[in-house]
């Protein structure tokens, strides 16, 4: 029998364990979410003793058959618990118990008893039997168990165990003592153990591995070692028994392997960087070991499962695969007779896993064969525990598969539903509310196709709507909710979703005043699935809008939770574009002015979301009513204490929506805005700076051609150059911007106080600035002066500012490069290219690699604006400078170069760029091929279509080149090369390029067919139809099998 | 080793959808016999030639279409008795 199942004592029903006090075990453990997870640490694997499919499932049926005794017993209890405590009192045996952990509390009663039947020298009888698996080992358990034969063996006598203190040197038991006596922990090989590895790994300082005679205990001290120093070994030591375990692992042996690896993954104190080397370690050794896994299958999943519920996402994908590797290697048949006996387990934790690891094999093996065996789960009587997990099971598979309009599951949705149907009249509250919630996702999950599959559970659900209450009808609503749109999609049901639209609304709106969590969700949840609109509902303000507002937009939900709130709003936004915009912002906008500030932000989220989804429902809403809106969402502004993106967002969709209907207020916006931006709050002017920077669009439009409202505003923004804040210096400047860029060309022109030359150098110190948002804004204002208004500013300090923003290049932020690299390319347009060009090429010989691949990039981007006649010929004579990064740096820049121009410019310059190539693909350097290959591969995919004869020979050319390449083993090299010769296939057409590679797929050396292979695959994903004319036309395989190869449809002719 | 792993999974995906895909364990046979059927299915699919050959052949061209179809189950045909080791090299 195996052990993996869970000991300690919370599986075991309580009543199981204290027969007498029945009241008290109704008293629950409250279970938190961590005891859930701990509950992981709770399961033991031995990998020396594995059950059989038959022991296991016999062993299950005997704790069900116990369970349900112990439940009649505790349904009559007069008899039941007296005859329990005669049992109880008439056995005087007593258990060696083995776990220590186990509890042992007297039973008073039994004491009593003991003592009154004068049976008060067999010391003291305490019955503390041991669970094991959820079965207590009751005598009359251990008869069903043991064969006949067996007798209990007497108590040993106590002054027995006392015989050896004879005085002589006992030896010690094998244990290293070396770390409890002075507190440093045990090395092996160098590397520190952690106190957890000890009881793991001790027998690694204990012995060496000559002082082991037998084989197989040699096996076991390797395996060891090698796993421990995969575990806490450095990197480069990791990687060398990483390899030096993938080659042996054979040889080890699956048993020794695991043995060592499986208890490992149960140990509760490994931290989480562990738990994955060691979840990757056992995905390598199943990878390695193949069929010699199928044993221990079920120990493998026992370990791994756990990890499938973790809070870490790459630890829950990396299980994933392993699973699905483990899956792949050992069959179907096998998994299913390893996980069979956990489908109803006791423990809904292992269920819960169970149905997970099901969901998995399901998507690696097929849904196909799967799914016969989930329907024959879900249709089992026996136990409600398996039809549970079936369900779970199907739900899983949905979270896994699901997406993509359900591409991968609609081909089985029919018989997805055939396998839920029976869920729905199960006689189990729980099971039908996950069959509903199943469903539900499951629509969800196929959407929008599918109504047709869904028609025969339409009756069931609506049936269970009607039949149910609380957590179980949300589930029901969930279910009806994603079945309506898929109706309401397919022309053939609209009668069937306008009925069912309209009769749930009713049961919706009856519940909208429900004070559980779970219905609010799903009713938002289906309110923004389902198809309302005003047809459907004629009296929508009374029957939906009114109980939605009085229920939902409530300080309460404001306060309770992020996600209700946000499942309110985003509820609003969709009703009030299906149904009525003015009717909702009539109720919305009192909610801006409220004194809670979450009801306040709620509302501004929802203005702006209706607003920025249908900006044309403005139309409908009243000019009066915009004084409210307005105003509101100022308020809510300038009310704002926990600054929040949310309200600016509001405010810049209304005012852009509204244009021209603004002007009455722009006045009132702009006082508010000037006074707060003098605040001595430097959060306040912040905000203000940056809602000027949103709406100064608007201003501008709504000044109607008279700019003096802008130039002031410009003036005024100016002198606030010299703000410390760096943070509202940044928003300052931003509003500079948006102000500049609302003004015409003409107007910019013509500024005079302060006119672009005074701005400019004012500019320059700002630069300097070592405050991200402030140079981000800075780069972008000197990028618009440099793009609309350069002529007016000397060459000279445009080349100044340049090397300023060549020191921006460095910046840690992606942002930061990129302006300053666009901002390049303006003032090259304007000072022309050359001196610019200078600078970069000189910027190549820097050591940073960062700062030569922005140089490239601020050069590619110039030849882009200044086109590459002016750049190439410059860039070419530096490729003749003798110095490797220079060459690489150039290079680089002619892929971004050739990247950014269209195929039509670049093909001038096929034949001129050639040599440059030719020499970078045949250099010693691999990084100068590597980079090589990437021009060719822009240019060729840019060309494609525009290369006719006349630049095949070129193309042929580089071909001939970058073919010998593709049996570089370097990660990056190879990638390139390989996507340089797909990009060269396709600019030349399958029928040359497959010409270089049906000689290499049948070679004689396995290491030269590999890369021809991958190339042939890319080919046949990418193109299989434009490959068929160019196959070769086989007669025979030389020495092969008498086989006729002909196609004879081929040589039909007439 | 990471990357070899993820490319064979890679790999058996693709395969899962695009049947003709290979590796350096493909036989020769393996490989004929997928460009056969890929070129006999191409045939089948394209409407003008399948036309031509219906036409050549004097048949409906639905009927051509399902001849070639079910000759895709196994297109190479064997012409004498297997040998013993014929189906590596």
């Amino acid at each position: 029998m195996s052990k993996r199942s869970l000991i300690g004592t919370y599986t075991a029903p309580q009543l199981f364990l204290e027969p007498e006090t029945e009241e008290d075990s109704t008293e629950k453990h409250v279970v938190q979410k961590d005891d859930y997870k701990a509950q992981k640490h709770n399961r033991l694997i031995n990998v020396d003793q594995i059950a059989s499919y038959k022991e296991r499932m016999a062993q299950l049926a005997r704790s069900r058959e116990q369970k349900q005794k112990a439940l009649e017993e505790q349904q009559d209890p007069e008899n039941g618990s007296d005859a329990k405590r005669a049992k109880i009192e008439s056995k005087l045996v007593k258990f060696v118990v083995a776990s220590e952990s186990e509890p042992s509390e007297p039973k008073d009663s039994s004491k009593a008893l003991a003592a009154k039947q004068g049976l008060a020298e067999v010391s003291v009888v305490d019955v503390v039997y041991p669970i094991y698996n959820g079965v207590k080992l009751t005598n009359e358990a251990l008869d069903a168990i043991l064969p006949s034969g067996f007798v209990a063996v007497a108590l040993p006598d106590q002054s027995l165990e006392k015989k050896d203190d004879s005085g002589f040197y006992v030896v010690p038991l094998k244990v290293s003592s070396a770390h409890t006596v002075n507190d440093t922990l045990p090395e092996y090989e160098g590397i520190t153990m952690r106190k957890e590895d000890i009881k793991y790994f001790s027998s690694l300082i204990n012995v060496t591995i000559d002082e082991i005679a037998d084989a197989e205990d040699r096996k076991k001290f390797r395996a060891m070692e090698l796993v421990f120093k995969i575990k806490n070994g450095t990197p480069i030591i990791r990687k060398k028994a990483m390899k030096a375990i993938n080659v042996s692992a054979k040889d080890l042996g699956s048993n020794v392997l695991f043995a060592v690896v499986l208890p490992l993954m149960l140990e509760p104190s490994l931290d989480l960087a562990d738990r994955y080397i060691v979840t990757k370690l056992l995905g390598r050794l199943v990878y390695q070991l193949q069929d010699a896994i199928r044993p221990y299958t079920h120990q493998i999943i026992t370990a791994l499962a756990p990890s499938l519920i973790d809070e870490d996402l790459t630890l829950r994908l990396e299980t994933k695969d392993v699973i699905s590797n483990v899956a792949r290697t050992a069959g179907f048949a096998n998994m299913v007779s390893s996980l069979r006996p956990d489908l109803d387990h006791a423990d809904e934790y292992v269920r819960n896993l169970t149905a997970r690891v099901f969901a998995i094999v399901a998507s690696a093996l097929g849904l196909a064969k799967v799914l016969p065996f989930v329907k024959a789960v879900i249709r089992l009587k026996k136990s409600w525990q398996a039809r549970h997990t079936g369900i779970r099971i199907v739900h899983h598979i949905c979270i896994l598969l699901g997406g993509g309009n359900g591409a991968l599951i609609l081909p089985f949705l029919a018989q997805l539903i055939e396998v839920l149907q029976p869920g729905f009249t199960d006689e189990l509250v729980s099971v039908r509310t996950a069959t509903a919630n199943t469903t539900a996702l499951l629509g969800e999950s196929v959407k929008p196709y599918g109504a047709e599959a869904f028609e025969i559970l339409l009756e069931p659900v609506w049936n269970g709507l009607k039949s149910h209450r609380g957590r179980s009808l949300a589930a029901f609503l969930r279910c009806m909710g994603s079945i309506i749109p898929l109706m309401s999609h397919n022309p053939e049901y609209i009668e069937y979703s306008n009925y069912y639209t309209r009769e749930l609304m009713n049961v919706m709106a009856r519940e909208f005043s429900s004070p559980d969590d779970d219905m609010k969700k799903s009713l938002l949840r289906v309110l923004t699935t389902m198809p309302l609109s005003k047809v459907l509902f004629p009296d929508y303000k009374k029957k939906i809008l009114t109980p939605f507002f009085l229920n939902f937009w409530t300080r309460r939900v404001a306060l309770d939770s992020a996600q209700l709130s946000r499942l309110v709003v985003d509820a609003t936004a969709l009703v009030a574009q299906k149904l009525d915009v003015p009717a909702i912002f009539d109720k919305l906008v009192p909610y801006a002015k409220d004194d809670n500030e979450g009801l306040r932000r709620m509302a501004c989220d929802a203005i702006g979301k209706i607003l920025n989804v249908i900006p044309e429902a403005v139309m409908e809403i009243d000019v009066e009513f915009d004084t409210r809106l307005v105003d509101s969402v100022l308020f809510a502004f300038q009310e704002q204490k926990q600054p929040h993106p949310v309200y600016l967002l509001a405010f810049g969709i209304v005012c852009k929506v509204l244009g021209l209907r603004v002007k009455p207020h722009i006045a009132l916006i702009l006082s508010t805005m000037l006074y707060r931006i003098k605040s001595s709050e430097a959060e306040v002017r912040q905000q203000a700076a940056d809602l000027i920077a949103t709406i100064a669009d608007t201003i501008q439009l709504c000044s109607g051609g008279d700019d003096t409202v802008m130039r002031k505003l410009i003036l005024f923004l100016y002198e606030l150059l010299g703000e410390v804040y760096p943070e509202v210096l940044g928003s300052i400047i931003g509003a500079l911007y948006g102000c500049l860029n609302a003004l015409e060309r003409d107007a910019l022109l013509t500024l005079d106080n302060p006119s672009v030359n005074v701005l400019l150098p004012t500019l320059t110190p700002i630069l300097k600035n070592r405050q991200e948002k402030v140079q981000e804004q800075c780069i972008k204002l000197v990028g618009l002066i440099a793009k609309r208004n350069a002529e007016t500013i000397n060459a000279k300090e445009w080349m100044r500012v340049c090397f300023d923003l060549l020191d921006m290049l460095k910046s840690q932020r992606r942002r930061i490069r990129v302006a300053a690299n666009a901002t390049f390319g303006d003032i090259a347009r304007t000072i022309g290219p050359l001196d610019v060009l200078l600078m970069l090429l000189n910027n190549l010989q820097m050591q940073e690699r960062q700062l030569r691949v922005c140089t490239a990039v601020a050069i590619g981007i110039v030849a882009e604006t200044c086109s590459p006649f002016t750049v190439l010929p410059a860039l070419m004579n530096e490729y003749r400078y003798p110095d490797k990064n220079v060459q690489n740096g150039v290079l680089k820049a002619m892929s971004f170069l050739f990247e950014y121009l269209d195929g039509s410019t670049s093909k001038d310059y096929l034949f001129a760029i050639a040599p440059l190539l030719e020499d970078a693909l045949t250099d010693r350097d691999q990084v100068h091929r590597q980079i090589a290959s990437t021009v060719v591969r822009n240019l060729a995919l840019n060309c494609y279509g525009l290369a006719h004869d006349d630049y095949h020979d070129v193309f042929i050319h580089f071909l001939n080149l970058v073919i010998p390449n593709i049996f570089e083993t370097s990660p990056h090299v190879i990638i390139r090369i390989l996507e340089c010769l797909d990009s060269l296939r396709i600019v030349l057409g399958p029928g040359v390029f497959m010409n270089y590679i049906w000689t290499g797929l049948f070679q004689a050396a396995s290491k030269v067919r590999a890369p021809y292979w991958k190339v042939y695959n890319s080919a046949y994903v990418q193109g299989c139809d434009s490959l068929v004319p160019y196959y070769p036309k086989l007669d025979g395989i030389p020495g092969g099998a008498q086989v006729d190869y002909r196609v004879e449809e081929l040589d039909v002719w007439m | 080793m990471a990357d070899k792993v993820r490319e064979n999974q890679q790999y058996l995906r693709h395969k899962a959808k695009y049947i003709g895909l290979g590796n350096p364990e493909t036989t020769r046979e393996e490989f004929a016999t997928q460009i056969h059927r890929d070129t006999l299915a191409s045939i089948a699919m394209h409407k003008d030639i399948l036309m031509y050959n219906s036409t050549a052949t004097n048949t409906h061209p639905e009927l051509y279409r399902q001849s070639l179809i079910k000759k895709m189950v196994q297109p190479l045909k064997r012409e004498g008795p297997k040998t013993p080791g014929s189906e590596k090299s």
